[in-house]
């Protein structure tokens, strides 16, 4: 069994002072650790695509302002997931982008379309759309809560509850009990059709 | 039954197929280090209307407040959204001879400051957005990163 707690990665400190002084590489690194992560956040927020970019892009420029000041480098993907949930928070504050009705579409609605459009892969894949697609309307069912945070604990690479803590500003504690109650009533769900 | 592990797998198998980081995303990410502007001190955001606001709109047409303070500046901007182009009216102060850079990772526009340090821009792009200043003889500031 995988578990999903990631080891602290030792050497963000040195990846972090490289970045600090403009190397490209050293920056790009933190980035394709950590991207997905931030997005997750953003969508978990069931944010539109555009404002899950906006909120992306607000974290990284984020991390540019400060990254001489980043505490406890260690910490770096709990400092993400806390900076792209307040950037989520105060979009959602302000009432979202203004794009005309209809034009928006949600980590759902991405989903659900995708979902439904087999054409897209022919072959592979029949059978794993209709896996896909039946695991996905179960997790639809969940309650907001459970979907949330589901949705960050699927980011890739998969998070430490100590960012899961700091993307959902949840106690460390209440991760663990609360991902096997969700994760039972999809599979009790999935385990009944 | 399935297993729990298996459940998020599966789960994180569909986000990763159907729901990825956007290739434009990552992009401006890994761009995003070009912003670094070490020799510029910060101002700070000490005010926003948008966090005292209970419920806002976004591209409302409700102007927005924000105030900067950072290197002896302060800056002082409204922005009015509307469809999409934000107008911002601003004023720095003390009022000195100054050039104010609108900064963007959707491209810079910059302006001076008339005598009384009131600048202006439109037609800028939602997003994110900073101001530098850029007094004649003082050292510059840069605001924080702020999405409009």
């Amino acid at each position: 069994m995988i578990a999903f707690e990631t080891m602290a990665e030792p050497e963000n400190a040195e990846v972090l002072r490289a970045a600090a002084t403009g190397d490209q590489k050293a920056w790009e690194s933190i980035v394709d650790r950590y991207a997905n992560l931030v997005w997750s956040v953003a969508r978990s927020f069931q944010l539109a695509q555009s404002d899950a970019s906006d909120v992306s892009q607000a974290t990284w420029l984020r991390l540019v302002e400060h990254i001489d000041d980043v505490r406890d480098p260690d910490k770096l993907g709990s400092w993400l997931a806390t900076t792209a949930r307040r950037e989520a928070l105060a979009l959602l504050r302000r009432g979202g982008r203004d794009v005309p009705a209809g034009a928006a579409t949600d980590f759902v609605g991405t989903l659900a379309g995708s979902l439904a459009s087999s054409d897209e892969e022919p072959d592979a894949g029949v059978l794993r759309d209709e896996r896909d697609a039946a695991l996905w309307h179960e997790f639809r069912t969940l309650s907001e809560p459970c979907q949330q945070l589901l949705r960050v604990l699927i980011a890739d690479p998969p998070p430490s509850y100590a960012e899961v803590s700091a993307a959902l500003d949840l106690p460390v504690g209440s991760i663990g009990p609360t991902r096997q109650r969700c994760l039972g009533t999809l599979r009790r769900r999935l385990g009944s059709t | 039954m399935i297993g729990e592990e298996e459940v998020l797998r599966a789960l994180r198998d569909i986000a990763g197929r159907r729901d990825p980081v956007p290739d434009n995303v990552l992009a401006a990410a890994r761009a995003s280090i070009a912003w670094r502007d070490p020799d510029a001190a910060l101002a700070q955001l000490t005010a926003d209307s948008a966090a005292s606001r209970l419920v806002a709109v976004r591209g409302g047409g409700s102007p927005r407040l924000l105030s900067f303070f950072g290197g002896s500046l302060t800056i002082d901007v409204q922005a009015t959204t509307r469809a999409g182009a934000v107008e911002m009216v601003g004023e720095v102060s003390p009022a000195v001879p100054a050039r104010v850079v609108l900064e963007s990772p959707s491209g810079s526009v910059e302006t001076d400051v008339d005598g009384e340090g009131r600048f202006r821009f439109q037609g800028v792009v939602a997003g994110s957005v900073r101001l530098r200043c850029e007094p004649v003889e003082g050292a510059a500031v840069h605001t924080e990163w702020v999405l409009l």
